[in-house]
């Protein structure tokens, strides 16, 4: 097929389909007069348009509205619209959730470690007795001190505590933060309990 | 046409703001075509209604991502071709464009007394057989123009190609079509689709 035939199917397919300009229609016009294939051409054209449109309408014509296909659609997105804002509720009530746990959870942690500090008075012989720092008069005249894994005392920031055994004896006890028993160093005189 | 345009960009951009009605009108003064279209690539009257459905519902969730109002037509012609291929992928048959294409008994469609006219049913089915067999560019401009819808202009912008390719596809599909219908292999395809 040549450039020729294919303007001039374009040609005859405007006509047919209506989208024709008048100049054109004037060449058209001019070409079918005298060419008899032209001719035949427009005619094959014309049919195969009709059929075609009905074979399309037939195919497509069915079905629903726009109307009511929109109305389907709009409901199911509104649906899922509120779906998506209870599932957004869900992770907000989740989260709430972790938030509180996470308070409850330092909560008790910092209490646990507040009552860890907090000092316990002794009221009475037998009883453990923790102080947060030392008495400015306390010495070491009669305390028995206990050493534990070495000849050299060790100095630090511990705890400590007095315990006054069933026959009377005290004995300075050094914090047990990590589970061992050390001697303690102190100043001061021993302050009667 | 043009007023047309303008009036669509307008309810284009009236239905971004969540306007429904403008929403509606849209799709309804669209909806010839957009029929059409989805046809043509989904090459399965059967799904039509379900392809058409979730067309709407991605156009009522995706209207706000309209960047150009005046050009409303090309952007859902882009937004049903998606969704004709997400319908693709979620069907289990495998080659569905070829194998699937089930031309209807022209008797249960809306032609109104085909016992009249044997012939010419035996001929539409002829036709759709041959638009099957169509390359899909040449079978979207074949439908588009036999929906009686849109203008030449209002195809090209659909399709989004020059005006002078939406004629020389549409002259070439009507020749394929006219080829088979009556007999003849149409040997210039391959060369006519190199050309064009």
């Amino acid at each position: 097929m040549n450039e020729t035939n294919d303007w001039l199917e374009i040609l005859i397919g405007k006509l047919v389909d209506g989208e024709i300009s008048p100049a054109e229609r004037k060449l058209l016009d001019r070409e079918l007069e005298t060419n008899c294939q032209a001719r035949e051409l427009l005619e094959q054209l014309r049919s195969l348009r009709q059929q075609s449109c009905q074979a399309v309408a037939a195919e497509v014509s069915g079905g629903a509205s726009a109307e009511e296909a929109f109305e389907r659609a709009w409901q199911q997105n509104s649906k899922s619209t509120y779906r998506r804002v209870l599932r957004f509720d869900g992770r907000m009530r989740f989260a709430m959730g972790l938030a509180a746990g996470l308070i409850l959870g330092l909560g008790l942690h910092f209490a646990a470690v507040w009552g860890a500090k907090a000092p316990v008075q002794s009221s009475g012989t037998g009883e453990v007795v923790a102080r947060e720092s030392a008495p400015a008069d306390m010495t070491p005249g009669g305390i028995r001190r206990v050493n534990v894994g070495g000849s050299h005392p060790v100095t630090g920031e511990v705890d400590w505590y007095v315990y006054t055994s069933p026959s009377g004896e005290q004995y300075l006890v050094e914090g047990v933060r990590e589970g061992l028993v050390k001697t303690a160093d102190y100043r001061g005189k021993p302050r009667p309990m | 046409m043009e007023t047309t345009g303008q009036n669509e960009s307008a309810l284009a951009c009236a239905a971004q703001r969540g306007d429904k009605e403008a929403l509606q009108v849209l799709l309804k003064r669209n909806w010839g075509w957009l029929k059409g279209l989805v046809y043509s690539v989904l090459a399965d009257a059967q799904e039509l209604d379900d392809v058409l459905q979730e067309v709407c519902l991605r156009v009522i969730t995706r209207i706000h991502t309209l960047r150009e109002p005046e050009r409303f037509r090309a952007w859902l012609a882009t937004v049903a071709r998606r969704e004709v291929l997400k319908h693709y992928r979620r069907r289990t048959h495998q080659d569905v464009r070829n194998s699937k294409f089930e031309i209807r008994n022209l008797s249960e469609a809306n032609i109104r007394d085909p016992l009249q006219d044997v012939e010419k049913s035996e001929l539409c089915g002829r036709i759709l057989e041959a638009v099957k067999t169509l390359p899909e560019k040449y079978r979207e401009v074949f439908v588009l123009a036999h929906t009686g819808e849109l203008t030449y202009a209002e195809m090209a912008e659909v399709l989004d190609v020059p005006m002078t390719t939406m004629q020389i596809r549409l002259v070439r599909a009507r020749r394929m079509v006219q080829n088979q219908v009556i007999g003849k292999t149409d040997i210039r395809c391959t060369n006519d689709e190199r050309d064009e």
